[in-house]
């Protein structure tokens, strides 16, 4: 069972300084969050062809400069996947209708629920002695890979059999506390020029200002 | 060969395995949909199904698990027939007997409220995948690996409209033994059985171990044969993917144990192959179902939750109901679903098992707003709904669109009444309260109210419904008008015990007209549940009922080891209500976003005389300034300002009802109207700008989310809106935001703000907006701006 960090749960809320209501209302979500959310996912290890501008994956094709550099030198990749389920969105609709503040900080806490359950899930990917690399997360409507790519995910992941998954007709991922994303199986630790900086919505409150630094 | 119909449940029937490793170890590439073989390689799909064939299979699936319009357009007919040829040609060349099940399975799309797939969109792409089966010569539909049970209800009546085919359910349950949107077993069961499933059961998801456990709690539910097909154990993760290691020699034994546990139609799903089949056939051999007993229980459900009646009392809350609610008349004339919300969620919490929901009042096309308000109660509470209207056509409507087995309130014993009514509980597979009153009024003693339930019951049956399906209602009337209450007593004993059929009553009329009412409610509730009553229709807000029925649990050994009397009743006496907060200012409470201190404040400066304005004008708005500018400079988080909205709000409620007792007009700032753009279906950025506009005095008009271009443009003409608030989240839904805009900018001269993850001030500004609002509180300076 993965953990909620408060920080950054208080990241995704913006950065200010909490006091003890907003705090104990953190603690409170997290627990209603551990007790009632079972997160789950998915990965599979793919032989993956970059050029300069596009990742194949067997007939499938990536169309994304930004992806390809993110995976440069790859010759595999993660395909992974994760949700908290139907119960989170439920959740988060009777808070939204029925206790606003309790409804934004719930959807700080599943981000950093889903987050850190990717995170978890990614330290088992590869045996310690692999000597490999992974490289950042790199999801479909990141920078220049357009959000249809979700399609793609879904039939490699078979994620509506497998976790419940669907998408709507504008490719909105349900249960929407879900995330697609293709990791590099790199031999260095990162593509030069990868994460936050990679990133066109550069007025985003969580962007990593500076050099090639990821989110994480 | 026999009717498929007359052997289920009294032969024990094997059904195959796995359709899609089958085909991927011949030949299917990634990407590509397995259904598309049919068409392209049908002589590898009927080697498949040979394979299974010779391994006993008595019924086959065909390869049309993914087969749906979505998926497939107008190929969509000939990839159902060849599937269904392709069995077919199968069981010919084998020289065998065996039966074409069509398999369907869940169409990839999450419905409304919570996805984007209408309820009638998925009723008409079930409609017509069913259709293309029948023409295809299925024997019987085989729905399966269903998660959802608001698509498996959109799904069964699909078929049971479009054939008369044999209609087998089979659902996916995880580890806990619930579905992916909630429901376990007992309430997915349920609702299967109700809506006309010939067969119910599981499939995919778990092993046969697994699925052991959970049989108990279906065979005690259903009375229909159960169908089982599990994986060939859980899923092992090898270098990520799914494998599933339970070998035949494994396989068979459990799946024997299924059988003996009650299971008549057997087979397997992921990673079962023909060998686990035969395995099967094998340790089945000469084995004889019995075929199941009528199990009669009386259960509502929600989509997630269920409420059965004839055990511990099940408490209906009857707040959600206008008469003689001035608040809740005036919520609904302005379309104020929040209220209709809150009331339901207080009352779940309350311990309500059940919520009446009646809307009716005059003006008010029930059609429209019975169906709207159980579909928002639902998108929040998981209590089962009692749809209570006099309009059959707004409680069809309800019916059809509410997500589990509802209960109807209610039919009576005019003839008139059952005709319009016990259809659309047949066809919704509906429970129903059958009031005890007919064309001659309501009998005055137990005898008469007795007779026409009997009518009643007798009249439901030439529906197809049972004693089970209704629950009779003995009618408690005022005691005020003399005669006490005995009849209704008398008459819901005998109902209960004589007739054997569940029971409620309106406690409350009990006590119309008379002091003390509470009191008078507590002794009849208590009267009434010691002579077999089986639901109170109450206000579980009212806590000398709630003890009434505290009590009656512990007497009669519901609650045997007193737990719940003593949470109730040792813990009120512990948690003394707190001393009120010292006399904090309003400001300060506001500031501090403490709900409870500004509603005290605001009440006291209230009573001290202070006028409603100039409070807003130099307490509220300020302090909201004060949290608001604290936001903007990151010193204040999201949360705390929206708690300190919430307390402001506390305060104005306060204010506004005083200037409401002084017949004042509502104050406003002024009108806008807000809405999520159609395709998008996030909602919780605009209610937040809703919540903070609203605080700053302003009417919105909140159209909620997916919402049509026309929608808004008919809207801000209606109200006559200055100003119009967008939201979209998505790249994708920008898309329809722009075209909002170009619609309102046709044919209104409202100006117009945008905001969303996705967008930008450059980008609000290239789709045609006039103000990109980064968060809420910019919303609030732009329309400050707009309205000076």
């Amino acid at each position: 069972m993965s953990g909620i960090p408060e920080k950054e749960v208080l990241r995704y809320l913006g950065n200010a300084k909490p006091d003890q209501g907003l705090l104990l209302l953190i603690r409170s979500v997290s627990d209603e969050l551990r007790s009632e959310i079972r997160p789950a996912g998915v990965s599979r290890r793919m032989a993956i062809a970059v050029s300069e501008k596009a990742t194949e994956v067997g007939d499938f094709r990536f169309e994304s400069a930004k992806l390809a550099k993110n995976l440069a030198g790859c010759r595999e990749a993660f395909f992974v996947a994760a949700t908290l389920g139907a119960g989170a969105d439920r959740l988060l609709r009777k808070y939204a209708a029925l206790d606003l503040p309790r409804a934004s900080v719930w959807q700080a806490a599943c981000a950093a629920m889903l987050e850190q359950y990717l995170d978890d899930m990614q330290e088992t990917l590869l045996p310690a002695d692999s000597g490999l690399f992974l490289r950042p997360r790199f999801s479909p409507g990141y920078g220049d890979l357009d959000i249809s790519n979700q399609r793609a995910m879904f039939q490699i992941l078979d994620l509506g059999r497998r976790l419940g998954m669907t998408l709507t007709d504008g490719y909105m991922m349900l249960p929407e506390k879900s995330v697609t994303a293709i990791v590099g199986i790199g031999e260095r630790r990162r593509a030069p020029g990868a994460g936050c900086a990679a990133c066109p919505k550069t007025d985003c409150a969580s962007r990593r200002d500076g050099d090639a630094e990821s989110p994480r | 060969m026999r009717n498929l119909r007359d052997r289920l449940g009294r032969e024990l029937l094997i059904l195959d395995g796995a359709m899609g490793t089958m085909l991927q170890s011949r030949g299917l590439a990634l990407g590509e949909l397995p259904e598309r073989m049919n068409l392209t390689a049908p002589a590898v799909v009927r080697e498949v199904h040979a394979a299974y064939l010779a391994a006993g299979a008595d019924i086959l699936e065909t390869n049309t698990f993914g087969a749906n319009r979505l998926k497939y357009g107008n190929d969509l007919a000939s990839v159902v027939s060849s599937g269904v040829r392709a069995a077919r040609e199968a069981i010919a060349d084998s020289g065998r007997d065996a039966y074409v099940a069509a398999s369907i399975g869940p169409l990839g799309k999450l419905l409304k409220p919570m996805g984007d797939l209408p309820f009638e969109g998925a009723y008409s792409l079930f409609r017509e995948i069913a259709a293309c089966a029948l023409n295809a010569g299925a024997d019987a539909l085989l729905f399966e690996t269903f998660t959802d049970l608001y698509e498996l209800k959109a799904a069964l009546l699909a078929a049971k409209d479009a054939c008369a085919l044999p209609v087998i359910a089979t659902m996916t349950f995880d580890e806990t033994g619930r579905l992916l949107t909630g429901a376990d077993v007992v309430a997915a069961a349920t609702v299967a059985e109700s809506l006309g499933a010939d067969a119910v059961g599981f499939n995919c998801g778990l092993g046969p171990k697994q699925l052991l456990e959970f049989l108990p709690a279906l065979v005690g539910t259903v009375s229909v044969p159960i169908a089982v097909n599990p994986n060939a154990g859980l899923p092992v993760i090898v270098n990520g993917r799914a494998e599933f290691h339970v070998s035949p020699e494994e396989f068979a034994p459990d799946s024997k144990k299924l059988a003996e546990g009650g299971a008549s139609l057997l087979g397997g799903c992921c990673g079962t192959t023909p060998e686990h089949i035969r395995a099967l056939k094998n340790a089945l051999q000469g084995f004889r179902p019995s075929y199941p007993v009528k199990k009669r229980r009386t259960i509502a459900t929600s989509y997630a939750q269920f409420a059965e009646f004839g055990r511990a009392p099940v408490l209906i809350g009857e707040r959600i109901n206008p008469t003689g609610k001035p608040d809740l008349k005036r919520a609904l004339r302005e379309n104020d679903m929040g209220y209709i919300l809150r009331e339901g969620a207080r009352q779940a919490d309350a311990g309500a098992d059940a919520l009446d929901v009646n809307v009716g009042l005059p003006g008010i096309d029930e059609r429209e707003l019975l169906p709207r308000a159980v579909e928002e109660l639902q998108s929040v509470l998981p209590t089962p709904l009692m749809i209570d209207t006099a309009n059959a056509e707004a409680m069809e409507r309800a019916a059809r669109l509410y997500n589990g087995r509802p209960i109807l309130n209610s039919v009576n014993g005019k003839q008139s009444s059952m005709d319009a009514i016990f259809p659309i509980a047949r066809r919704y597979g509906a429970l129903v309260v059958a009031l005890t009153l007919d064309e001659d009024g309501i009998p005055a003693t137990a005898e008469g109210r007795v007779k026409i339930a009997e009518k009643i019951l007798a009249g439901a049956e030439t529906y197809g419904l049972g004693r089970e399906d209704l629950i009779f209602d003995a009618l408690a009337m005022s005691v005020s008008t003399g005669g006490g209450a005995l009849a209704a007593l008398g008459a819901l004993d005998e109902i209960r015990h004589r007739i054997g059929a569940n029971t409620s009553l309106g406690i409350s009329n009990v006590s119309f007209g008379l002091p003390a009412r509470g009191k008078l409610n507590a002794a009849f509730f208590a009267a009434a549940l010691a002579r077999g009553l089986s639901a109170g229709i109450i206000n579980p807000l009212d806590r000398e009922l709630m003890d009434a029925v505290h009590c009656h649990n512990v007497l009669t050994g519901l609650d045997a080891d007193c737990s719940k009397y003593v949470a109730r009743f040792a813990d009120a006496a512990k948690a003394e209500p707190a001393a009120p907060a010292a006399q904090m200012p309003l400001r300060e409470a506001v500031v501090r976003g403490l709900q409870d201190a500004a509603r005290a404040a605001a009440g006291r400066e209230m009573s001290a005389g202070r006028a409603p304005m100039a409070l807003i004008e130099e307490e509220l708005v300020p302090a909201l300034n004060e949290v608001g500018e604290g936001f903007e400079k990151k010193t204040v988080f999201l949360p705390q300002l929206l708690m300190s909205a919430d307390a402001a709000k506390a305060a104005f409620e306060v204010v506004r009802a005083k200037i409401a007792a002084a017949g004042a007009e509502r104050l406003s700032r002024g009108r806008i109207v807000i809405a999520t753009v159609r395709g998008d279906i996030h909602d919780i950025g605009k209610n937040i700008v809703r919540a903070l506009l609203e605080n700053y005095g302003y009417t919105v008009t909140d159209l909620g989310r997916d919402v049509a271009p026309e929608m808004v443009v008919e809207a801000t003409l209606r109200e006559g809106a200055p100003l119009v608030g967008l939201s979209a989240l998505m790249t994708t839904t920008v898309e329809s935001m722009e075209e909002t805009i170009r619609l309102l900018k046709l044919s209104t001269p409202a100006k117009i703000m945008v905001g969303g993850a996705v967008l930008t001030e450059d980008y609000a500004r290239k789709i045609g907006a006039d103000f990109y609002a980064r968060d809420a509180m910019a919303a609030v300076r732009i329309a400050g701006g707009v309205f000076s």
